[in-house]
């Protein structure tokens, strides 16, 4: 056992991170909490490393068992309606999104709720970290939020000096091995439970045995104590709804009404997107996120929450903020991309991606979002343009657009994403073959010619040696050259001709 | 007909249930089931005068004892108002949670019951929906019970 005593500096004011620098991390850069946004590694390499991964098949198979308990895209008649309604209900936002956000934070103005529109992940961060310094906040207690993840909020918070403790089971596993959240709603998906035993154990100082209960006993009753001493909550938000201020939070643990109710002071971070019509939608919304999101008809807890502690209230938020940000959402709306923002982040199509499964879940997308939704999201979000290879994590199967509680036409806006990527490449050899061939297989007889060039060269050259030769090598890195010997000829029995489709691609 | 089905889903969630013909008999189970647990209890109108020993501190409460607004048989859901009179930590800081539920606010769909919510003006500065009792998956997909909020939720239905 480790101990080590070069634990650094003081231990930490939260009682649950106490012990964390006995923990070894022997997570990939790609996978850390850590990972700059902007400098993450190339996608070959990464997906190359993730799917090389030790534990990474085991990992598969349980996104695997999740993802057939879930039979993405077999939706029933009852759910079938109620993906109807929300889908509807999820677009009248977006058709007027800046008048919906200006009532919401009327609305939550008017119960004593501050409200900060802010445009940048930047601004939204500093946002929340000028509330914690004002109040002399130095340890907050967090429940889980993707919106916080996307503007990287607990490491600005703690280069404030303030202790930032996550609370849902998950997120504090993931917390704890210095790794973002691997999927929306599970964030410790990726993770066995040896390794959850192995990580406590190093946290704890001594073992613990391989017993989800006495693990998360542990967690429950170092928690327990953050929640007592923090001074500032900080929660997501799954709903917004415009009519009344109502922010609405879904959890399973409780521990989103710990961190909305005991601190003396809270703040809820959402996304322009979150903002929902009527109070009322959430008959339609709630239900079906949580069954796209988790197979249960609703989570254990939904929290509502309308405004700061009024006279005579002994719990609850005395002081109340809302960060609403925008980081790139808006410049969305009028596009085809528009689509995204009715997103409830049901993390339904991670589980329904061969991709995301294959990879061991969201890390080797490496950036906040993984899995078709994030492929199609990252791209777009922030100021830089960056992440545009994302879409090539794709196979194009479509079980995506079919698990989506919303309807989102996810595989339509991974190929739009696709082009948008080719389009910004600069144009170089391989456009330029490209440009050839159309110019050749447009006239007949130039069609012709490249045919019996084919045939001679593949008659002449073997396929080993012609995947070797260059701009040829090109295209034969990841793909087999064919046979060309009889290239042209009409296929007798055999499918596909020999010249292979134009992209290079199976669909 | 829905209370029900509001009671077979309910012990579908792993919750507890209890019915009672009058708050006389619901004074009677409450008591029961608390015994000489040091107790949060909210005003309930119609159920005061039990005899119920609160804790020193709210955390180290054993049971907690609230009235549901409404409530829903599909879901098996109880919607709690939090105001005056009914704080928060009454649901979530002891590891057992009583919510009384007079049969008359049992509705058929979780929409119905959100409706009922949603009319409430102003809107109570908090509501928390309750569904079974607090739970997690985030280890290997393994059913904990109790993970933050309370571990054993016991549900009496009045009428």
């Amino acid at each position: 056992m480790s101990t080590g005593t070069t634990a650094k500096g003081e231990e930490p004011r939260s009682t649950a991170m106490r012990g964390v620098a006995r923990v070894t991390r022997g997570h990939p850069v790609w996978s850390g909490s850590d990972l700059d946004p902007g400098q993450r590694p190339a996608l070959r390499p990464m997906t190359a490393e993730a799917v090389a991964r030790e534990g990474v098949g085991h990992t598969r198979q349980r996104l695997e068992v999740l993802g057939r308990e879930r039979a993405s895209g077999n939706w029933l008649p009852w759910e079938s309606e109620l993906r109807d309604r929300g889908a509807a209900i999820r677009r009248e936002t977006l058709r007027d999104l800046d008048g919906y956000l200006s009532r919401l934070a009327a609305q939550l103005e008017s119960r004593g709720v501050i409200v900060h529109r802010v445009s940048s992940a930047a601004q939204a961060r500093e946002a929340v970290g000028r509330i914690a310094t004002d109040h002399g906040v130095t340890l907050v207690a967090k429940s889980k939020s993707m919106a916080t993840e996307e503007i990287g909020l607990t490491a600005h918070l703690t280069t404030l000096g303030i202790d930032v403790v996550e609370t849902d089971l998950g997120e504090y596993i993931a917390q704890v091995a210095g790794e973002r959240p691997s999927h929306i709603v599970g964030p410790a998906l990726h993770m066995s439970r040896q390794d959850v035993t192995d990580l406590f154990s190093q946290l704890n100082g001594d073992p613990l045995p391989p017993d989800p209960d006495v693990l998360a006993s542990y967690a429950r009753e170092r928690l327990r104590a953050d929640f007592k001493a923090a001074q500032m909550g900080i929660c997501g938000v799954n709903f917004a709804a415009a009519d009344t201020g109502t922010l609405v939070v879904v959890s399973n643990e409780g521990n989103v009404d710990m961190v909305a109710s005991q601190p003396d002071l809270l703040v809820a971070v959402m996304p322009v997107e979150k903002v929902i019509p009527r109070l009322a939608d959430i008959g339609t919304l709630v239900p079906l996120l949580c069954t796209a999101a988790n197979k249960e008809f609703t989570t254990a807890y939904q929290t509502l929450l309308s405004g700061a502690r009024r006279p005579g209230e002994i719990d609850g938020p005395a002081e109340f903020h809302c960060v609403i940000f925008d980081n790139g959402r808006t410049a969305l709306l009028g596009t085809p991309e528009e689509e995204i923002l009715a997103c409830i982040r049901c993390g339904n199509c991670q589980f329904s991606c061969p991709v995301f499964r294959t990879l061991g879940g969201g890390h080797a997308y490496g950036t906040t979002y993984g899995g078709p939704v994030g492929a199609v999201l990252s791209p777009l979000l922030g100021e830089a343009t960056r992440d545009r290879d994302l879409p090539f994590l794709c196979s194009l199967c479509g079980a995506c657009a079919d698990a989506c509680p919303v309807k989102i036409p996810l595989d339509d806006l991974l190929v739009a994403g696709r082009a948008t990527y080719e389009a910004e490449q600069p144009r170089g050899v391989e456009s330029f073959g490209w440009t050839l061939w159309s110019r050749f297989w447009s006239t007949p007889a130039l069609y012709r010619a490249t045919r019996s060039a084919a045939r001679i060269a593949g008659r002449l050259i073997p396929a080993g040696v012609l995947g070797r030769l260059p701009v040829v090598r090109l295209w034969a890195s990841g793909r087999t050259v064919p046979d060309v010997s009889h290239a042209g000829d009409r296929p007798r029995g055999r499918s596909g001709s020999s010249g292979g489709s134009p992209e290079g691609e199976d669909r | 007909m829905s209370v029900e089905s509001f009671e077979a889903r309910l012990r579908a969630l792993g919750t507890e249930v209890e019915r009672v013909a009058d708050l006389a008999a619901c004074r009677a189970v409450v008591a029961e089931l608390v015994g000489t647990s040091r107790a949060l209890v909210d005003e309930i109108p119609g159920l005061d005068g039990l005899d119920l020993v609160p804790p020193k501190d709210p955390w180290d409460a054993e049971v907690g004892i609230s009235e549901a607004f409404s409530a829903a048989a599909d879901a098996g859901a109880v919607a709690l108002v939090q105001a005056a009179g009914s704080p928060r930590r009454t649901s979530l800081l002891p590891p057992h949670h009583i919510v009384v539920v007079r049969a008359g606010r049992i509705r058929g769909t979780y929409q119905e019951m959100v409706d009922d919510v949603a009319a409430l003006d102003p809107p109570p500065t908090g509501v928390q929906v309750v569904s079974g009792a607090s739970r997690s998956g985030d280890i290997e997909s393994a059913m904990i019970h109790g993970m933050h909020g309370p571990r054993r939720l016991t549900v009496v239905v009045v009428g």
